[in-house]
């Protein structure tokens, strides 16, 4: 019983959970809900869901674009100001951080923080990342990519055969 | 005064929680009764069990709203993440959880949200928390009325 996790809202087929998509949905979190923005339950693969009037809004998503020459991460961060907001890298890592003390909204007193770790692939630079932040709060975080550098280096090794048996 | 907490119960801990409608009943008969198998949230009417075969009891105490309630969004969070806690007039909502794989990488999330009681005397024996399986959290008082605070 401890183990178990909360099911998924939305059960995915094998191949969605085996691959991994360019685009996740469902990233803000702690968001207040009245009982009116709850719709009527529906059957879903065999789940009851109550679809959310805010989730039909198509916020809260993290998009990778991985091209042959540009690396790209959108991050929906409407739920915090740009000064909020920090990314930085390490290493190969790409953390983007967010936090934001409390403030009200229409609910009540609310206080958020995040840190989200992508991995930056092979022949990104991580000291060429720009990030870039849109009006509607979706963070925009690219860098080139090299591909001419990523011939793989084979080094054909020798085998060295003993000849003579071995005494023991 | 650190405030006491409130144990979360959630609908999916027993599978099958109609176990006496279903045994005086044919299961084919139920297969066509889809409040038996939804997992009743905030807007769901509960089953009334006819096991006895009287229906008269408790009309009238199921019906009404609860007198404070509270829905949340903790979609990405594990039960075990989550404390709730009363202080005071205030109910606050912790939910924290550590870095955690997903399909884009590595995640870790916290928040604390306050909400205001209507009244200073709830304590957090008045009040009862369910996690909904798609990830709603109701925090609501367990009567339909108001205490009665002397």
């Amino acid at each position: 019983m401890s183990d178990r996790t909360v099911p998924h809202a939305y059960p995915m087929s094998m191949d969605y959970e085996m691959c991994s998509p360019p685009r996740i949905y469902d990233q803000n979190f702690a968001e207040a809900l009245s009982p009116k923005d709850l719709l009527a339950p529906v059957l879903y693969h065999g789940y009851y869901i109550r679809p959310r009037i805010n989730k039909q809004l198509e916020r809260g998503f993290s998009q990778i674009e991985s091209e042959d020459d540009w690396y790209r991460v959108l991050l929906d961060v409407c739920q915090f100001t740009p000064d909020e907001i920090s990314v930085r890298t390490v290493d190969n890592l790409l953390e983007v951080t967010g936090r934001h003390a409390q403030r009200m909204d229409q609910h009540g007193f609310v206080s958020r923080e995040f840190t989200r770790t992508y991995i930056l692939p092979m022949g990104v630079d991580p000291l060429l990342v720009q990030v870039s932040l849109s009006h509607d709060g979706i963070l925009c975080i690219q860098a080139p990519r090299k591909t001419e550098d990523l011939e793989p280096k084979i080094n054909q090794l020798k085998i060295k055969v003993d000849k003579k048996e071995s005494e023991s | 005064m650190a405030g006491e907490g409130i144990t979360i119960s959630h609908w999916i801990a027993s599978p099958v929680r109609y176990q006496e409608h279903f045994k005086t009943r044919n299961l084919t008969e139920c297969t066509e009764d889809h409040r038996l198998f939804a997992l009743p949230g905030p807007q769901c009417l509960p089953v009334k069990m006819d096991t006895e075969g009287g229906q008269t009891d408790s009309e009238d105490e199921d019906s009404g709203e609860p007198l404070f309630q509270v829905l949340l969004d903790v979609t990405q969070f594990k039960p075990e993440d989550i404390l709730i806690q009363v202080l005071e007039g205030w109910l606050l909502i912790r939910g924290r959880h550590g870095v955690r794989m997903d399909e884009h990488g590595f995640v870790s999330r916290s928040f604390t949200r306050q909400y205001q009681l209507p009244d200073r005397h709830l304590q957090a024996g008045d009040l009862k928390a369910m996690l909904c399986h798609d990830g709603i959290l109701v925090v609501e008082t367990k009567d339909r009325w108001w205490p009665a605070c002397d």
